[in-house]
């Protein structure tokens, strides 16, 4: 029987075996490609039985109770402890839905793998990357958080493992796990900081948290924001790569993003509480702007959406930073599902086709559809997000400048990948599931669903409300707008939003590209803008130097000091020693000798001289009879 | 029975070394044949002693439990005397663990296989016998004995330059066994009645024993743990002692150098711990400082000269001697997270270490060298992921665990460090967060030039993992991912006796 109480644990056993099976696709797979796609079909089946059960119970108005929590490392009630549980809040279940129901999608629509000959590794890549943001949106704990995103991080390099044979996408899939790896020890150790002061470090127990450690804190969120790999941390994002464009967006990016996302989320209040979010914000929305400098000078479609992807994360950190989370999730979400759907439509536009010259209009339309989810489009979640956050950075003048014109590049970036794509011309496998699938990706991201409202909340007071709102249900303190920021937000965001989609046609949708002759103008500068600000040189210079450090380490110590000078120094002592010993002995013997034959020299001549007849042997005993008499009288 | 585990898992190995040299010849068995399976079957017996030994110690208790005592050598109060604890449960769990894997790992070796099997049973009986002896003489006897089958198994099998690898081992472990000796005869005649018992010398019975030396007043407690430090420095390594252990992982074969760096060590730092804790606490509060900052800087040398490595066994070497630095800062932090997450480690680093050790055993075996990152002109490796895919799970997995992946025994074991050190060593903490950002760079550097990328002429000849190969890979993996994933109790085994421990100490 299944309960409130045990539906964690249920949860939980849904999640393991669908991992379980991901990790076996993604092994053995090739092995055996019938059962590939029907464990993955299972695992994803497990999964959103278990996180519907929770839902419905949600949905029913039911409470499951405060977060499940268990001790795992060390007694619960200790200082230091790492306890792991289960938080059943809806945004965290409802999240985890998502995730399987874009999965889902992925594994309908399989057309991004039309190049791959054995696609078994990307598919157990897909559950074990779902598995994890799952995870990372139902924990309870940093710690779960960071397993989570670890597990969602390991579905990314799988993911992007197929073309492990290939040396540059070698390097490509480490160069991801190793910037994945800091973000995730930098996350870490903030988190065994923060353990420090405080156990239990719960996510929904604000009071637990009330002095948190600022260092700890910082780190944590620090390493959070890295998994954005925003700049300057995006040098994988605009690296070329053979991966499907969809397998490395999704599992490689959006999802491992998602999971460090639902981290922060859950972080807000205690960085709120040391005055930190503000700092963060503003370090978001720098990194934003950076982001869209790199994006908008990439020559390749693909990695320029990979870089409007970490833009647009990184704003939706600063809106959680700046305006609360409830704008945040749906700027994060649609930015994420934007960029999928796009992805998926554009990954079935096949330039080598046999129709060449057949434009792609399926894929253009979708191109623009997922630019407008994530840049607040009306009839998208987005678009309330936007409004709301624009609207309260508008009371701070400098904030809400930086705020807005970060918006506005982030939107001409979005846009001039859009006009783009109605330039790319090529064969469209046009089957009802290509068509179909990128649509279902942006229903999720419709305003109706999140915010109940038709236009996704564009206008006030949700006069257009048809349904509940998700928002509503996630977040009980959401801020409503007053008349005049809503005028004032509603006006710059919308003349962001046209002005930055005729400045992208003017720039990009035209015959001729002109990012790219202002990189042929400026060849230097763009090529710098273009390769994240050189950050990767800046790092391979730190990388080279410590390996030199190294070098002359081991050759320091290892050559010259134990292989060379202590052996020679401790062989020529031990040799002038036992040769000053051997000298020494050799004279010692010869005085020995000496003294000896001096002390023995006369006795025996006497005695030779007895035993030779010279001396008459009964004078020696008269002479010694004489000299015993007179000493014996002499004593008398 | 259970009070004769313990020597049965100390004697099992010795008598199976014994059958190795007057084993008889019987008709139609092959000699070798036999020899393997005797060598095995005394291993893994051994091996379930120490299993059921750890699974039948009652967690909450800090008693010796299993307890045996004899009379050994009556006029100096030596005794047999024997037991385990929280502090040495779980190096009884790593050597259980190891060595019938070891074993199995040199199955195939055409050459002198009894002797190497024997003098690793030999090894097996020392090593168990130091981590369960209770007694300061018997706890030397089986110390000094370990030296000597690593002088042969390096001597005999090394490589072209095994000779200087022994005997420069040799040298190391005498010099460090020296030391060690004097402390002990110094402890041992500093306490009416003199005496060799552990539990009779602990508790701070040292402090304020002083001794004249030319004039000069000095604390026996500080002379004696300085020996006992500079000794076990010799064998740990800790840098800059580390000379020979570098060169004995460019000589020795795979499972000798893993029975070096991921039992030896572990073992070292126990003795450390064991000796340091219980004989001279006051000594150990006053330089807890000292001993966190060789850690600190065994940790962050050991990690920059990693990176600059382009060999498979000597990268090891040093990401051992950089992960002894995390342990020593751990037991310099004197706090009970961070001093149970030094014991939890050298356990978790033992396997990590022998899992590392044993796949690059596997692709000498197969390449014949264990360059990764070779010069022009020379051969390396690549694509082994597409021939090998075992392998590279495998080593894939010992990466994660050694890099602190969630699930992994090396999560478990770094976070109680951190946790347990930040407070009074934020320093040593960030150098140890820098240690590992630096583990990130030469560990994937290493999966990426021997795993993955374009097959190179090595990666087309490479054949997966026999089975005998998986089955004793299985193990090691096993364990690495158990002691991550449920590690409660085993640190419950660990926690009651540091806790006690500690509190002499402050």
């Amino acid at each position: 029987m299944i309960t409130n109480l045990n539906l964690p644990i249920v949860m939980i056993v849904c999640l393991v075996f669908s991992l379980a099976c991901g990790v076996f696709v993604a092994a053995f797979g090739k092995k055996t490609p019938k059962a590939g796609a029907w464990l993955i079909w299972s695992g994803l089946l497990v999964m959103v039985t278990g996180l519907g059960l929770s839902w419905s119970r949600l949905m029913k108005g039911e409470s499951l109770g405060e977060p499940w929590v268990r001790g795992w490392v060390w007694p619960r009630d200790e200082v230091g402890a790492i306890v792991v549980g289960v938080l059943s809040d809806p945004m965290g279940i409802w999240m985890a839905i998502l995730a399987v129901l874009i999965s889902s999608v992925l594994m309908i629509d399989q057309g991004y793998l039309q190049d791959e000959k054995k696609p078994e590794r990307i598919y157990g890549a897909v559950l074990i990357s779902t598995v994890g943001l799952a995870f990372s949106w139902i924990a309870a704990t940093p710690w779960c958080g960071l397993a989570g995103l670890a597990v969602s991080v390991l579905g990314g390099f799988i993911a992007l493992g197929s073309q492990w044979h290939s040396d540059s996408e070698a390097a490509l899939a480490v160069r991801f796990a190793r910037e994945r790896t800091w973000g995730l020890i930098v996350s870490f150790l903030g988190a065994c900081i923060l353990g420090t002061h405080k156990g239990h470090l719960l996510w929904g127990e604000a009071i637990e948290w009330a002095q948190p450690d600022s260092l700890g804190l910082v780190l944590l969120s620090l390493g959070l924001f890295i998994q954005l790999q925003s700049a300057p941390m995006m040098g994988w994002v605009v690296s070329k790569s053979g991966v499907p464009v969809v397998a490395r967006i999704v599992l490689a990016q959006v999802f491992p993003s998602w999971a460090a996302f639902a981290a922060l989320v859950r972080l807000v209040p205690q960085l709120e509480a040391q005055g930190l979010s503000n700092v963060l914000g503003w370090i978001s929305l720098a990194s934003a702007i950076l982001s869209v400098a790199t994006g908008l000078f990439q020559q390749e479609w693909k990695a320029g959406l990979g870089s409007w992807i970490s833009s647009g994360l990184a704003l939706a950190v600063a809106a959680l930073m700046l305006a609360g989370p409830d704008s945040a999730l749906v700027i994060a979400v649609g930015v994420g599902l934007g960029a999928i759907a796009f992805a998926v439509a554009a990954s079935h536009v096949s330039e080598s086709s046999r129709e060449k010259g057949t434009k792609a209009t399926w894929a253009s339309a979708y191109g623009f559809l997922g630019v407008a989810a994530g840049t607040g489009g009306i009839l998208f979640a987005s678009s309330g997000g936007v409004l709301s956050w624009v609207a309260q950075a508008w009371g701070r003048p400098i904030q809400g400048a930086v705020s807005v014109f970060a918006f506005f590049i982030f939107s001409l970036q979005g846009w001039s990948l859009a006009w783009g794509s109605v330039k790319r011309r090529g064969g469209y496998s046009a089957g009802w599931v290509a068509v179909v699938s990128p649509l279902l990706l942006l229903l999720l991201s419709l305003g109706v669903l999140w915010d109940g409202s038709i236009t996704g909340g564009a206008l006030l007071d949700s006069v257009d409300s048809v349904a509940p709102a998700l928002l509503g249900f996630f977040f009980k303190k959401r801020e409503a707008l007053d008349h005049s920021s809503f005028a004032i937000a509603s006006w710059a965001h919308w003349s962001v939003v046209f002005v930055s989609l005729g400045g992208a046609f003017w720039m990009s949708g035209r015959k001729v590209d002109l990012w790219q002759e202002l990189a042929r103008i400026f060849p230097r500068s763009i090529r710098f803008l273009a390769r994240g600000f050189e950050f990767d040189r800046l790092a391979s210079a730190v990388e080279k130097g410590i390996r030199w450090l190294g070098f002359v380490i081991v050759r320091l110590f290892d050559q010259k000091i134990w292989d060379r000078w202590v052996p020679w120094a401790l062989n020529g002592a031990i040799q002038r020693g036992a040769g000053a010993v051997v000298l020494m002995d050799e004279k010692m013997s010869l005085r020995f000798a000496a003294v000896m034959r001096r002390t023995v020299d006369v006795p025996a001549k006497v005695l030779q001289l007895i035993q030779s007849g010279d001396v008459q042997w009964y004078l020696m005993f008269g002479i010694g009879s004489g000299f015993a008499l007179l000493l014996h009288f002499l004593r008398i | 029975m259970s009070h004769h585990l313990i020597s049965l898992m100390v004697f099992l190995p010795a008598f199976g070394a014994l059958l190795q040299v007057f084993l008889p010849q019987l008709k139609g068995v092959g000699q070798n044949s036999l020899g393997k399976w005797i060598a095995l079957i005394a291993s893994l017996s051994s091996s379930v002693c120490g299993a059921v030994l750890v699974a039948s110690m009652h967690a909450p208790s800090t008693e010796l439990q299993a307890a045996e005592t004899l009379p050994w050598v009556g006029f100096y109060a030596i005794s047999y005397d024997m037991g385990v604890d929280g502090l040495n449960a779980l190096l009884v769990l790593l050597v259980s663990i190891l060595f019938p894997v070891l074993i199995a790992a040199e199955w195939r070796r055409k050459t002198g296989i009894r002797g190497m099997h024997g003098l690793f049973l030999l090894l097996q009986t020392a090593l168990v016998g130091v981590i369960c002896a209770q007694d300061l003489f018997l706890l030397f006897f089986f110390w000094g004995m370990t030296a000597f089958p690593f002088y042969f198994l390096l001597g005999i099998w090394g490589g072209e330059k095994r000779e200087s690898a022994a005997f420069r081992s040799m040298v190391a472990a005498s010099i460090g066994n020296a030391l060690v000796f004097g402390a002990l005869i110094l402890v041992y005649y500093s306490i009416e009645p003199h005496t060799f018992l552990l539990r009779d010398l602990s508790g701070g019975k040292l402090a304020g024993k002083t001794l004249d030396i030319l004039g000069h007043s000095i604390s026996v407690s500080v002379l004696a743990f300085s020996l006992v430090g500079a000794g076990l420095a010799l064998r740990a390594p800790i840098w800059p002692f580390h000379g020979w252990f570098t060169h004995a992982a460019e000589e020795a074969p795979s499972s000798v150098f893993v029975a070096l760096a991921a039992a030896t060590v572990p073992v070292s730092l126990y003795i450390f711990i064991r000796l340091g804790y219980s004989l001279f606490p006051e000594t150990v509060l006053n330089f807890s400082a000292v001993i966190v900052l060789v850690g600190a800087i065994n940790l962050i040398i050991g990690g920059i000269c990693a990176m600059a490595q382009t060999d498979l066994k000597r990268l090891l070497a040093f990401i051992c001697i950089s992960e002894v630095g995390l342990a020593l800062i751990g037991i310099g932090s004197l706090s009970a997270a961070g001093a149970v997450g030094a014991v939890y480690h050298q356990l978790v680093l033992g396997l990590a270490v022998s899992g590392f050790g044993l796949f690059s055993g596997v692709i000498v075996d197969r390449a014949g060298h264990t360059v990764y990152l070779p010069k022009q002109g020379e051969r390396g490796f690549g694509g082994i992921a597409t021939r090998a895919p075992t392998v590279a799970i495998i080593a894939g997995l010992v990466v994660a665990s050694l890099l602190g992946f969630p699930g992994f025994g090396g999560f478990v074991a770094h976070a109680l460090l951190i946790i347990g050190s930040y407070s009074l060593h934020p320093v040593a903490v960030a150098i140890a967060g820098a240690a590992l950002v630096m583990a990130t760079y030469y560990l994937f550097t290493m999966y990426r030039y021997v795993f993955l990328g374009k097959p190179s002429e090595t990666a087309a000849a490479f054949e997966d993992l026999t089975l005998r190969e998986k089955a004793y890979f299985f193990p090691v993996v096993t364990f690495l991912l158990i002691f991550g994933l449920y590690p409660r109790p085993f640190l419950e085994l660990v926690r009651p006796t540091v806790l006690t421990l500690l509190s002499t100490i402050k």
